[in-house]
């Protein structure tokens, strides 16, 4: 009877430790395959980002180099046609309509190499193409005051991959204060350190509840997250309704 | 030895009662499918309560052991109904209800033919602790991996309600037998209501680790 009762409360209890182990390990096996998953997933993002940023870099290449040299020589050659126009009237219209066409074209072309990758963010690094989209946004909007400021500079060359994605977010930021936030001033400030890099952004329209949005980004902030993941930058997205938006981001050279 | 069966088993109606309170206070408006459970608390501390009042009369309590049988085999089949998936009751393996229903009148059989009201309903009782340590492994054996505090909660209660059922098996078993010979196996009832205080406990533990993780948290059932 003893013997029983032991026996029965033995197996009942060997039971549930079982049950306990096994629903662990199956959770933590469960867990690690997850982990792959994200890393996995996370992989692909980055190639994505990458594969899209050298892909933008060949099309602007390709519009610049191709396309915008032939648009050239073809404005060249316009010209030595209008001169054999000059006593055909109908002629001399048509060729002056096809110089605004073929002007706009070039334009448009060099507008779209440059959107597409920067010169400038190429040539002579993040600080100065910063300060060519805010003189570009500043142009284009003069509602709102762009403010830039290089706060330290210790000459330390920064790597391509981190300079174009801080670019790439920037870009994302602007877009999105001008969108939904509608500020009169947009501030930016860069800490070129010889140890860390540092950006803050900061605009003081509308902003939003950042719990309310927890959960719930766009794409355009996945694709700010992805970014910064990939160049392992800490960062920090702050707002209150009414009080604007802050952004800071933190990378270790 | 009496003194500390009775002992025991006061603490574990002072647990019971909290469980209770507990009970309704974080689950019963939350989830219509984990009511039977507490039904079934609630049917042990009436029943306790009315077994104290009718030895105070002088009056044999043993048909409340009958009563209280079915009640608690009819509440904890229905709370198993409820939790386990439906798949596994209609389709894989059994039907629950009809073997509810069947056992049910088995236990009423058993208290008109067999064993009557006044004396101990050891056959009813065996039947459906075996039946309660069925469902608990069933249960175990078809548990989601998720690890919602609900699921945790359940978890701990079929732990318990396997520990406890599987533990007094040959108790009530062998009741009929410590009747008469009661004396000598008291301990065998110290043990039953040791095993009671834990069931109570474990179940009082979960209901409170359930209370803190959904503190912060919304409940999904």
């Amino acid at each position: 009877m003893t013997i029983g009762i032991l026996i029965m409360l033995s197996l009942a209890l060997a039971f549930i430790v079982f049950f306990n182990r096994s629903q662990r390990k199956i959770f933590e096996e469960q867990m690690r395959v997850q982990q792959l998953q994200l890393e996995h997933q996370a992989q692909l993002l980055y190639s994505n980002i990458r594969t899209q940023e050298e892909e933008r870099k060949r099309i602007a290449k390709d519009l610049h180099d191709e396309v915008g040299s032939k648009l050239n020589v073809i404005h060249l050659n316009l010209h030595r046609v209008k001169k054999g126009t000059a006593e055909t009237p109908t002629a001399d219209d048509a060729v002056s309509d096809m110089f605004v066409l073929i002007n706009d074209t070039i334009d448009t072309t060099r507008r779209i190499s440059h959107d597409l990758l920067p010169p400038t963010l190429e040539n002579f690094g993040l600080q100065e193409a910063i300060k060519e989209l805010c003189d570009s946004y500043q142009k284009a909007d003069s509602a709102v005051a762009f403010q830039f400021e290089l706060l330290q500079n210790d000459e330390r060359p920064t790597d391509k991959i981190v300079e174009v994605n801080l670019f790439r977010v920037l870009q994302e930021l602007i877009s999105n204060s001008l969108k939904h936030g509608k500020p009169s001033q947009i501030s930016i400030r860069l800490w070129l350190g010889s140890q860390e890099l540092r950006l803050e952004y900061r605009d003081n329209g509308k902003g939003f509840d950042v719990e309310k949005l927890k959960g719930k980004n766009g794409l355009g902030m996945q694709n700010i997250e992805s970014r910064m993941k990939m160049i392992h930058a800490k960062y920090e997205l702050d707002s209150k309704v009414g009080e604007g938006f802050t952004a800071s981001f933190l990378i270790h050279h | 030895m009496h003194n500390i069966s009775v002992i025991i088993s006061i603490i574990a109606y002072v647990v019971l009662f909290l469980n209770i309170v507990l009970y309704l206070y974080y689950l019963n408006f939350k989830s219509n499918r984990l009511n039977w459970f507490n039904t079934f608390l609630i049917l042990g501390l009436i029943t306790q309560i009315t077994a104290l009042i009718f030895t105070s009369q002088k009056i044999n309590n043993l048909p409340l052991l009958h009563i209280y049988t079915l009640l608690e085999f009819i509440f904890l089949s229905l709370f198993y109904k409820n939790i386990l998936k439906q798949e596994i009751l209609s389709k894989k393996y059994f039907n629950i209800l009809i073997i509810s229903i069947s056992i049910s009148i088995l236990i009423i059989l058993n208290s008109i033919f067999l064993q009557n009201i006044y004396t101990f309903n050891s056959n009813a009782k065996t039947l459906t602790q075996v039946i309660y340590i069925c469902y608990a492994l069933t249960y175990f054996f078809n548990v989601t991996l998720e690890k919602t505090p609900i699921i945790k909660f359940l978890n701990s209660i079929n732990a318990a309600i396997l520990l406890y059922y599987a533990g007094s098996l040959f108790i009530f078993m062998f009741s009929n037998v410590f009747f008469s010979l009661s004396k000598e196996h008291i301990v065998f009832w110290v043990v039953n209501a040791l095993l009671y205080l834990i069931f109570q406990l474990w179940v009082f533990i979960a209901l409170w680790t359930f209370r803190q993780q959904t503190r912060t948290k919304s409940i999904s059932l």
